[in-house]
């Protein structure tokens, strides 16, 4: 209940912020996200009295198991991004993927299994690469490396 | 016409076109699998490998492409909970489920004769009834535009059961996502916060990687104490033929959610994305058993998968007809059509008729031909993601993400903007906001949008131009289908308890 109604609070103040940013819009560009800006303010205007009429309920936990592991693992995500630019997508990639599978590891990592880790994933990723650049003609990023 | 067709089987039947077809298939199914790699993405990156082949060979292959990717899309849908295309969408909802409980084998088996199913049935019609269903599609003015928005986002009452009310708000947050960037009509620049990067929206194809893939590797590293991601289970013989019975019993809601498939396809600008969704609607609306929907059942995976392949042959119906692109891959098809100097419209069929009943005879045998190739694919997969641990499928589930969200414009401000709404997503999803309303938001915003300033410019000439939207009959069908749609899971909770009271009070007595 108390999530819900930090949820609700929370869409009633994105659609307040949205609000003025349709004030110099002409009225064709301004008048569909205007009503659904009214509507997501109803929605979650009737959600935040829900969760006052309502008894609350016996619900799972907001805060999920394990929440170290996620934090880190979405850090490396985000610095993988940006790394793409920097290290180049083959060897940002076998990086970021050994290292969240050396932080997922139920066992303590030996330094074969790091090493199988990083070849499999040289493998896998040079086998994406091949396909997109040389087959497809995607390019993908590039930095320093490839 | 029926010269036109023996002709055709002449041509299609030989080593090299079925080699070709079969090849296709492979592509498509890989690229469908994968999840950023649209049928649209794969049809046209693969274009110029067709310029050295005859405009006929080109066609086959690129139908064969189209047909096999949208139901590709199907197994990432079953097996990580990640719609590999946005046709799939409605897959999760039950394929998910039923791999969770060890089922994953039999989903993938009921998406591919489903499919398979759906993708005949819209040939069927593309062949037989391209005349007079392409009038339908003229029948949709703006207005009736709008409305079959509005009748979309109603689909939310059904999808969000539990919470009806978190549902619409999804779908409104979704809604709203799909205005970001430069109005449609106007061409004011709207809600970008200053970053010229927003200017072209969010693409659909980020936000839907982002909403669904991303909570659920995140899911997964929660659960890192798990060695694996799904149960396996053990390996049942006659599977093959007991799940092609199965789905064979459902003639209903095969040939209703082929037929919905195939009317979504005709109309420009919906398709499979709109198709899935209505269709697995209609098939909880009709359902003895509403409330096993979403825990894991065939219908919920027939309903979806029948009627996204039915787009492919809807879609060309405008096409060939009229010239209108029924869906985003049809337009690739139509430049195709172009540049071997085919001009897509009323005289195709008598100017070049033997191409035209080639390449749809084609698409019926490479609908055929997706039942072997889908099979052998899909225990593949579900083998190799079954026996993967979570330490290297959520990695791997990263990856696949990153380069998926890339490729579509080649620019890493969309992978930063898929991750950030992975994790708005996740959010989300612990709070009880589903992923499904979001993504049918964003799904709908462009066409209602479109279809509501467009009707409204369209009712100047009128002395109130609100009452543009309720003068056309069309548009009350389509009102008339939306409150339907709004209020029956609402009346069949009502009815259902009552039955149950009745039930209880004859049991006791």
């Amino acid at each position: 209940m108390k999530a819900d109604r930090i949820a609700s609070i929370t869409f009633i103040v994105a659609a307040l912020v949205f609000w003025p940013q349709t004030a110099g819009l002409q009225y064709n560009c301004s008048i569909f996200p205007r009503l659904l800006i009214i509507f997501l303010l109803l929605l979650s205007a009737a959600l935040l009295i829900q969760t006052f009429l309502i008894a609350p309920r016996k619900t799972v936990s907001f805060i999920p198991k394990n929440l170290r592991y996620i934090i880190a693992s979405t850090a490396v995500a985000f610095a993988w991004i940006y790394l793409l630019n920097i290290l180049g997508f083959i060897v940002s990639s076998v990086v970021c993927l050994t290292t969240l599978t050396f932080f997922l590891d139920l066992q303590r990592p030996t330094f074969v299994r790091t090493l199988s880790s990083i070849a499999v994933y040289t493998m896998m990723v040079v086998a994406f690469w091949l396909i997109f650049h040389s087959f497809l003609l995607v390019p993908l990023p590039t930095g320093h490396f490839i | 016409m029926l010269e036109a067709i023996a002709a055709s089987f002449g041509h299609i039947f030989t080593v090299k076109v079925i080699l070709m077809i079969i090849a296709g298939l492979f592509g498509g199914l890989m690229a469908g699998a994968l999840p950023g790699l649209t049928a649209t993405m794969a049809v046209a990156l693969l274009v110029p490998f067709t310029f050295t082949m005859n405009p006929t060979e080109g066609l086959i292959v690129l139908g064969a492409i189209y047909m096999s990717c949208i139901y590709g899309g199907s197994f990432s849908a079953i097996l990580v909970n990640t719609p590999g295309t946005p046709s799939s969408i409605g897959t999760t909802f039950d394929g998910y489920p039923m791999a969770k409980k060890g089922e994953g084998e039999r989903a993938v088996l009921i998406a591919t004769f489903s499919s398979a199913y759906g993708g005949i049935i819209g040939v069927f019609f593309l062949l037989f009834l391209s005349p007079p269903l392409a009038n339908v599609a003229l029948k949709f003015g703006p207005p009736e535009y709008f409305w079959m928005a509005v009748f979309g986002i109603t689909i939310i009452s059904s999808l969000a059961s539990k919470n009806v009310l978190k549902g619409f708000i999804g779908g409104a947050i979704g809604l709203l996502i799909s205005t970001i960037g430069i109005a449609p009509i106007g061409g004011d620049v709207r809600f970008t916060g200053g970053f010229p990067q927003f200017q072209g929206g969010i693409e659909l194809i980020v936000a839907l990687i982002g909403f669904f893939c991303i909570p659920e590797a995140l899911t997964m590293i929660s659960n890192r104490t798990q060695k694996f991601h799904l149960t396996e289970a053990e390996h049942k013989g006659g599977i093959l033929l007991k799940t092609f019975l199965e789905v064979m019993k459902r003639q209903g809601n095969l040939l209703r959610s082929s037929i919905l498939g195939t009317i979504v396809g005709i109309l420009p600008g919906a398709g499979g994305s709109v198709a899935n969704l209505v269709a697995y609607n209609e098939a909880l609306r009709v359902s003895k058993t509403p409330e096993k929907f979403g825990t894991g059942i065939p219908d919920g995976i027939i309903a979806t998968e029948a009627s996204n392949n039915a787009v492919v042959g809807g879609g060309m119906i405008p096409l060939v007809t009229l010239g209108i692109p029924g869906a985003p891959p049809d337009a690739v098809l139509y430049g195709v059509l172009l540049l071997h100097g085919l001009r897509p419209g009323p005289e195709l069929f008598t100017t070049h008729s033997e191409v035209v009943y080639t390449f749809i005879m084609s698409l019926f045998v490479a609908t055929i031909l997706m039942i072997p190739v889908g099979v052998i694919a899909g225990r593949l997969l579900h083998r190799t993601v079954v026996r993967l641990p979570i330490r290297f499928l959520a990695p791997i589930i990263f990856f696949l993400t990153i380069i998926g969200s890339y490729s579509i414009r080649n620019n890493v401000t969309d992978v930063y903007i898929m991750l950030t709404l992975g994790v708005i997503g996740y959010i989300l999803k612990r709070l009880d906001f589903h992923p499904g309303p979001i993504t049918l938001g964003l799904i709908l915003g462009p066409i209602g949008e479109m279809g509501f300033v467009q009707a409204l410019l369209m009712g100047q000439v009128l002395p109130n131009k609100w009452m543009i939207f309720f003068i056309h009959p069309l548009s009350w069908v389509l009102i008339i289908m939306s409150l339907l749609s709004l209020g029956w899971p609402l009346l069949i909770k009502r009815f259902s308890k009552r039955w149950k009271i009745k039930e209880m009070t004859r049991d006791e007595s």
